[in-house]
Formats: C-alpha cells, sequence, structure tokens
C-alpha cells in the first residue's frame, strides 16, 4: 500500500469497459488511452490516485494484501474467491450477468450423484450442497459448455449474459444460482488510514451509479 | 521426499536468522520491560495443553486454527496452543485465585492450521498483556495506552487506532430476536460492509422496520470522531446499553487524547472482529504499509467462568515479528573483536574485561588462516607496546 496514493485496481475486459465512463463521471480519467498501451499501472488526471489493470481474480488478492486501496470487480469472482479480507461496500450494477446451472436441452436429472463441471468450484459447491445434494466438481478454466456434450460432465455452473453460446452447443440455462454485478472492493486497513478520501470517492461513484 | 526439497519448510513455517533474530530478541526484552514498568507479570504457557482447557474461548476460528493430537497417556485430546489469551484467562481464574486487578503479560511463539490471513504466518510470536478484574472503562484505556506505548518502542510511525463496541450491534440483536441463521447472515454481510447485502438479510427477515433502520445506520458509523455524535442521533434505541458503550468510547477518546495528543483515531461501530468472545470496547492498530491491523485486543468479561471464576478481563497482542519488520526501530550492533589465539594472561583478562562490558570477542583457533574481516568482525585485539589494544580493521 503506497502511503500517498490511492491505488484502484480495475478488472481488463468487459468490467473495464464499462467502468471507466462511470470514473470518469466523477472526474476521474487515466492519463493516456489504457486500450493502446501494454502498460499495467496508470497515472490519471488526480495526482493521488492511480489505476492498476488486472485479471478480474487477482483484484481481490492485490485488495487483500494491501497493494491496492480499492478494487472493482465482478461478484461472481468474488463469490469464488469467498474471503472476508476486504470490504465490499458498492454494487455498481454494471456488467451484469447471471450465474446459472446449465445442461443439454432436454436432459432429464436423475437422483443420482452429478457431475458438474465449471470454473467457480467454490461457487458450484456450496450451491448444491445448500440445496443438499452431493455432487462431484470438475474444475475447467474455459469452454465449459464442451463438457456436457462430451459426456465430461452432467451440467455445468457458469456465467450467462445472452445464453447464446449456450444455445449454439445445444444446452439450456437450467437452475439462477446468483445475479452478478461490479462491486467496489476497500481493502480494511486503507478504509481506516485513508478513509477521507476512500469514503469521498465511494459516495460520488454512489450517487452516479444511483442517477 | 527427495534429496532435493528435504530442507523446505512447511507454508507459513519460518526460522529467523542473524542479524533479526537477535534483533527480535532485543525488542522482546525492551518490551516486556515496559510491561515490567506498569506492573504486568510475565507468565509462561505450556505449550500444549487439554483441549478442554485450551478452547474456551467461544471462537469457531480458534477452534480450526488449533493443531489437535490425542495424549498416548490419556487418550484425551490435547491442542499445541494457537493463542495464549484463553491460557492466561485460566491462570487468572484458575491458578492465581487473586481478587484483587491482576496484570499479566506474554511473550512466546503459537502454531496455526493456516494462517489468519493471505500471506499470514502459521507460527506468528504472540507478546500481548492482559489485565483481569477491573470492570470499568480505566482498564480498557489501560491496555490501549500499553498496546500504543508497545508500537512506539518498536519504531513504528503514526499508527492509527481503531476503535470500537461490540455492546452496540449485541443489544440492538437481542431487541431484533433474529433466526440464528439470519443473524450469521447478517454478521457476515456487515463484515464486508456491503448494504446490498445486509438489506436482502434483513427483508428476508422478520426484523421490524426499526431494527432494519438500526443495522443500516450502524453500517455507515465509521470514520472520524463524529461518529460517536452520529450514533447518539441515529441509532434508536430504548435499551441503555447502547447509549453506555457510546458514553465508553467517549471515554476512551478524552483519556487517549490525554495522553497521545499526536494520535490519530478512528471509529466503526460495526467492525465486530472477535465478536464470539468480545464484550465491551475493541480497538486495534493499523498502519499504512501493512493491510491489517498490526496489534489488537478489547475486552473480554467472564471467559474464565468455566474454571468457576468469572472475571473482567481486557488486553491485547501482537505479533512480534510483525512489529520488528514494520517498525523503523534502528539497532546498534555491540562490536564484534577478533582475539588471536593466544594463551597470554594479559590478553585473558582483556577478553573478559571486554565481554563483560557487553562486546563481542571471538577467539580464533591455532592455525587458522581466516582473516577477521572474514570472521565477521570489524575489530581485532593487537599487542602493541602498551599492551592489548582493540583496533579497528
Amino acid at each position: 500500500m503506497n502511503d500517498k496514493k490511492l491505488v484502484i485496481a480495475l478488472t481488463k475486459g468487459r468490467i473495464l469497459e464499462e467502468v471507466l465512463p462511470l470514473l470518469e463521471t466523477v472526474g476521474l480519467s487515466p492519463a493516456e488511452d489504457i486500450n493502446k498501451s501494454r502498460k499495467l499501472i496508470f497515472d490519471t488526471n488526480l495526482e493521488d490516485i492511480q489505476l492498476m489493470i488486472l485479471r478480474g481474480s487477482d483484484v481481490p488478492t492485490y485488495v487483500e494484501l494491501g497493494s491496492a486501496d480499492i478494487g472493482i470487480t465482478g461478484k461472481d469472482i468474488l463469490m469464488e474467491n469467498g474471503s472476508d479480507g476486504y470490504y465490499e461496500p458498492l454494487d455498481l450494477k454494471l456488467a451484469t450477468c447471471r450465474l446459472m446451472t446449465a445442461a443439454p436441452v432436454n436432459q432429464t436429472t436423475t437422483p443420482k450423484r452429478l457431475r458438474v463441471a465449471s470454473k467457480f468450484v467454490n461457487i458450484a459447491k456450496n450451491y448444491f450442497s445448500g440445496q443438499g445434494r452431493q455432487v462431484d466438481i470438475i474444475k475447467l478454466n474455459g469452454a465449459l459448455e464442451l463438457a456436457p456434450i462430451m459426456g465430461l460432465a452432467d451440467c455445468i455452473v457458469d456465467i450467462v449474459d445472452t445464453g447464446n453460446t449456450l444455445k449454439a452447443n445445444g444446452l439450456e440455462t437450467r437452475e439462477h444460482i446468483a445475479d452478478v454485478s461490479t462491486r467496489v472492493i476497500v481493502n480494511k486497513a486503507a478504509m481506516k488510514i485513508k478513509h477521507d478520501r476512500i469514503q469521498s470517492l465511494l459516495e460520488r461513484l454512489s450517487e452516479a451509479v444511483s442517477d | 521426499m527427495t534429496e532435493a526439497n528435504r530442507w523446505l519448510l512447511p507454508d507459513g513455517v519460518d526460522e529467523i536468522l542473524p542479524p533479526q533474530a537477535s534483533q527480535l530478541e532485543f525488542l522482546r526484552r525492551e518490551i516486556l520491560d515496559l510491561y515490567s514498568t506498569w506492573g504486568y507479570e510475565l507468565v509462561m504457557t505450556p505449550l500444549i495443553e487439554f483441549l478442554d482447557s485450551l478452547l474456551i474461548l467461544p471462537s469457531n476460528e480458534l477452534q480450526l486454527r488449533t493443531f489437535k493430537i490425542i495424549d498416548q497417556l490419556t487418550g484425551r485430546g490435547m491442542g499445541v496452543r494457537a493463542d495464549i489469551t484463553s491460557q492466561v484467562a485460566r491462570i487468572d481464574s484458575h491458578v492465581l485465585q487473586r481478587d484483587p486487578p491482576t496484570r499479566l503479560c506474554y511473550a512466546d511463539s503459537v502454531l496455526h492450521t493456516r494462517p489468519e490471513s493471505l500471506l499470514g504466518s502459521r507460527s506468528p510470536l504472540k507478546i500481548g498483556a492482559e489485565l483481569y478484574g477491573h470492570h470499568g472503562i480505566e482498564s480498557d484505556i489501560e491496555v490501549i495506552s500499553l498496546m500504543l506505548h508497545t508500537l512506539q518502542a518498536t519504531g513504528i510511525k503514526e499508527p492509527q487506532l481503531a476503535l470500537g463496541h461490540v455492546g452496540i450491534y449485541r443489544t440492538l440483536i437481542q431487541e431484533a430476536g433474529l433466526s440464528a441463521d439470519t443473524e450469521q447472515n447478517l454478521f457476515t454481510a456487515l463484515q464486508r460492509k456491503s448494504p446490498g447485502e445486509i438489506e436482502q438479510v434483513l427483508q428476508d427477515s422478520t426484523a421490524n422496520k426499526k431494527l432494519i433502520d438500526n443495522i443500516q445506520s450502524l453500517s455507515t458509523l465509521h470514520g472520524d470522531e463524529s461518529v460517536l455524535d452520529r450514533a447518539s442521533k441515529e441509532i434508536n434505541s430504548k435499551a441503555p446499553e447502547v447509549a453506555e458503550s457510546i458514553e465508553q468510547l467517549r471515554r476512551v477518546v478524552s483519556a487517549i487524547k490525554a495522553r497521545f495528543p499526536e494520535q490519530s483515531l478512528y471509529f466503526d461501530l460495526s467492525e465486530l472482529r472477535g465478536y464470539e468472545y468480545h464484550t465491551g470496547v475493541v480497538f486495534a492498530a493499523y498502519v499504512s504499509s501493512y493491510g491489517e491491523a498490526i496489534a489488537n485486543g478489547g475486552r473480554y468479561d467472564d471467559i474464565g467462568e468455566v474454571f468457576g471464576r468469572a472475571r473482567a478481563a481486557t488486553g491485547f497482542d501482537a505479533d512480534l515479528k510483525i512489529l520488528l519488520a514494520r517498525g523503523n526501530k534502528t539497532f546498534t550492533a555491540p562490536k564484534r573483536i577478533f582475539a588471536p589465539a593466544d594463551d597470554d594472561p594479559a590478553l585473558i583478562g582483556m577478553i573478559n574485561t571486554l565481554r563483560h562490558e557487553g562486546q563481542q570477542v571471538i577467539n580464533a583457533f591455532t592455525g587458522q588462516t581466516e582473516t577477521p574481516a572474514e570472521m565477521g568482525c570489524d575489530h581485532r585485539l593487537e599487542n602493541t607496546s602498551d599492551g592489548w589494544q582493540v583496533k579497528p580493521l
């Protein structure tokens, strides 16, 4: 954690695209075009704020360890991470999608022990155990839709936006696990030491979101 | 195990090498001396004891963090201490059995099955002080002051002191009569300071409007001293405990300001660390280079009740290794003096004198070819016309 600067860790990809305009409305913009640079840390128009661009799943780690004061990432990442090592004071209501189970169209569920493929092993485990169902979980890192087609798993747990990828691969959504949106997280020590600056940024963001 | 990784230590278990080890020991003595000047008596608790006495703090976290083994002599479960507070509470309430306020301190290693945080150690060196037998706020003020003096002694600059009080939340929750599940979910949401989740939990519960408003206010009550004024206005409860808790915090503030005029303060009335066993004022110190509390503590009355003697209790602890790493203390190393292999009585007398003064004297062995510098020395003993003298290299 830097003593003077406030470091904000952003998630690259869709979240970044939607968050940058929001930051703009509260008067914060990167000093150079993030998309045209290969840098990973950027100065901003405000002298005391820096932006860091990371993979979503690394954002909670940077924030919990205090290398970043604030992080912006998806609720899916936070649910999977499962840590209570940071605060989660604001829902930006951006990049929304749903966490769902999906299975091949017309596949009937039998009361056997299900095999579930997912990137989100903790979410899947918690969801099914919450339902009182014992399942076997297979960790995959991408192209989840293949797993049921190839007989690797009975169903998958994944984030669903339009559902087009599922449809194209003969799958359909089944159970709704959670709504996902972009959240702001804050390091616990930073909240205490840099309270004024963090609180005022959170308030401005909160106003911008509810407008 | 292959030959190649035989040296590997378990995750989160470290060894302390020169010169850090001697610095750590120096700091340990200095802090224990400080506690001694405040009248805190040193205790050394057993490394291992029966789980029945070890796990008296009603903390699930502590249960999980304790290494457990079966005693081959009795068949009973034993645990390696993961925390010293509960052991000291046992010593106060059952072993010492004194009536007046009792001040105890300790500095010892503990072992954790899993680290408290990312990159956390599994073998912290806990140093702390506990004060038993006094219910009033003055004992809280004393241990907070001692914690701040501890940080000063380690050269930690401008720590932020965070204050809270578990009594406010506990009173509000008791008024509400929520189910255990709802209470747990609410607690989790409150610890994440997530307004959306708090609202969700409360809406799903049978809580009345007043409680919902109170809890939502509570979740926003963090910041500078104005938090206490806001709390008096915004929390709408007839229970006297709420006003009492706020008043206690006010008294802590004025006392700390009188003792440490430069100290910056932060308040968080929904910070409920150790809620399972804390009963009053809770406090923690933060520094800007470290993502979590560097020292913390609070009131935990009546823990000794399981030993038949409930006592008021408050105290704090810290990991001395973290204090050393985060503090800016400068250590002055003693001279390291090379002495040649020589049985001259004058030399032997000189060496004894130097050692008595606290200097380090390294004896060479006959035929040894390494130079004094190679032996890590910065001075050497030379036989001059004026007798043996210490000369810089």
